[in-house]
């Protein structure tokens, strides 16, 4: 009994610094490329031993690709809650764009990291791209989208979330954007111009807020005590 | 073992540019024999013959370093491609045209492409050769009429996402012969093309392959592709 209770407080405090090295990780990408960041930026960040950074990781960029592949399951999850996996495949397409897009600029540190991460990557198999890639197959399957290769459809969605969170962050884009790179996305799917003028300004839900465990939980803690995460407000 | 010579000493401009190049090249020669990401400071260093602090000051890291040599091949293949390249007037054919040429060079030079797509994408880098042309295209068609009125970025981002998905396609698998016709085809439909005009296009337009640069660091990294000869690569 005693022993199980050690064991679990010490992976309870292992998940905790697995998470703050990887937070770490996130704040940093989010004032520099990542490519200028180092081992010892992130130990001084996290203010831990070098030591216990590698118990944890084996290089800088094996806490990066824990990151990415995490915080996608993570977005992933948050965008399931808000666009349900039984609606119609196309609305379903277009709202994971919208939603996404807007959370990843509401909330720069996480919208910055997506941009500087590598993409694409051989083997990379992040949930939320894979739920896109799905769902443009199955949009395919069932006649809805141009019969072609998904991986074609997949990288025109992909690359306009990617490319249009970078533009916003760096333009700071009237609220809409996001609505006209589905729009464009969808009608390079090859849905009429019509309908993804339609699809694309459905009314969306509104986003709650960060859950209180992982990654996003773990920012949602520190947004309330530190200022250097925070969103910025729609320009009006 | 040769003597490592710590070079930040030596003020001279022209010298360092040339160790700039040397290590540029030193590391385009370990990317052929090793993957990229598993290549460490400490095999740059002894391949260069340079100090570690000169690799830290020049690049800071090695992602840094590859980021840098990406950059530097992308500029010159795009300076090169974009002289040879005859005038097109018709905006929707030029853009088709430059983008089956960036896949011919993904198929015929997948050691050069693989180089290149390392660069880094997003980026608010106003050096990126390729992403201003790419841009200027764009708002040249949306402001003739022939592409939908859109933020010219988001039909940047469209064809660079396309491009770079495809170009890891390529590099992972022989595509079939029909395969860049159909990248070609949705980015056109995707920029607001029609569909019949966008298919005709990208089954007739069939670029050149222009000739590689004589000098500069792409005819260096072409040497390392295992070709026999240059011309291995302009016979297609």
């Amino acid at each position: 009994m005693h022993l199980n209770h050690r064991t679990r407080v010490a992976a309870q405090r292992r998940e905790e610094m697995h998470l703050h090295l990887l937070v770490s990780g996130l704040l940093l990408a989010s004032i520099k490329p990542i490519h200028e960041i180092e081992i010892e930026d992130v130990i001084k960040h996290a203010q831990v031993s070098r030591g216990s950074f590698y118990n944890y990781f084996q290089s800088l960029q094996a806490l990066y690709d824990e990151l990415a592949r995490k915080l996608m399951q993570e977005l992933f999850s948050e965008i399931e809650i808000l666009a349900p996996r039984h609606s119609d495949t196309v609305e379903r397409l277009a709202s994971t764009i919208r939603l996404l897009i807007r959370l990843l600029v509401k909330y720069p540190v996480l919208g910055s990291f997506i941009t500087k991460i590598q993409w694409p990557q051989k083997n990379q198999n992040w949930e939320l791209f894979q739920a896109i890639t799905r769902d443009i197959s199955l949009g395919i399957d069932e006649g809805k989208f141009t019969n072609m290769p998904v991986s074609i459809g997949a990288n025109i969605a992909i690359g306009s979330i990617i490319g249009g969170v970078h533009t916003m962050l760096l333009e700071r884009f009237a609220e809409g954007f996001e609505d006209k790179i589905a729009n464009q996305v969808l009608i390079g799917l090859g849905v009429t111009t019509q309908a993804a003028c339609a699809y694309s300004q459905l009314q969306l839900p509104e986003y709650n807020g960060f859950p209180d465990t992982g990654i996003l939980g773990k920012l949602a803690d520190k947004s309330a005590h530190e200022a250097e995460f925070g969103g910025f407000q729609w320009k009006k | 073992m040769e003597k490592i010579v710590h070079h930040l000493f030596k003020e001279d401009q022209k010298h360092l540019d040339q160790i700039n190049e040397s290590i540029l090249f030193g590391a385009s020669e370990l990317a052929r024999d090793h993957s990229i990401e598993s290549i460490q400071i400490e095999d740059v260093v002894i391949r260069s013959q340079v100090s570690r602090s000169t690799i830290h000051k020049l690049f800071i890291t090695v992602d840094g370093l590859y980021k840098r040599l990406a950059q530097r091949l992308t500029n010159e293949m795009a300076e090169n491609c974009l002289h040879n390249l005859p005038e097109i007037p018709d905006i929707a054919i030029r853009v088709a045209t430059k983008t089956k040429m960036a896949l011919l060079i993904a198929d015929k030079l997948p050691f050069l492409s693989r180089l290149a797509l390392k660069e880094e994408w997003p980026s608010a880098n106003p050096d990126h050769l390729i992403y201003r042309d790419i841009e200027k295209d764009i708002e040249e068609g949306i402001k003739l009429g022939c592409f939908s009125n859109m933020p010219s970025s988001i039909g940047a981002n469209i064809i660079i996402g396309s491009l770079r998905g495809a170009f890891e396609e390529i590099l992972q698998k022989k595509q079939p012969k029909e395969y860049s016709n159909q990248v070609v085809c949705q980015i056109l439909i995707s920029l607001g093309v029609s569909q019949e005009t966008a298919c005709q296009i990208s089954e007739t337009s069939a670029p050149a392959i222009p000739p590689l640069p004589a000098e500069g660091l792409v005819s260096k990294v072409v040497s390392l592709e295992g070709l026999e000869t240059k011309a291995d690569f302009t016979r297609g």
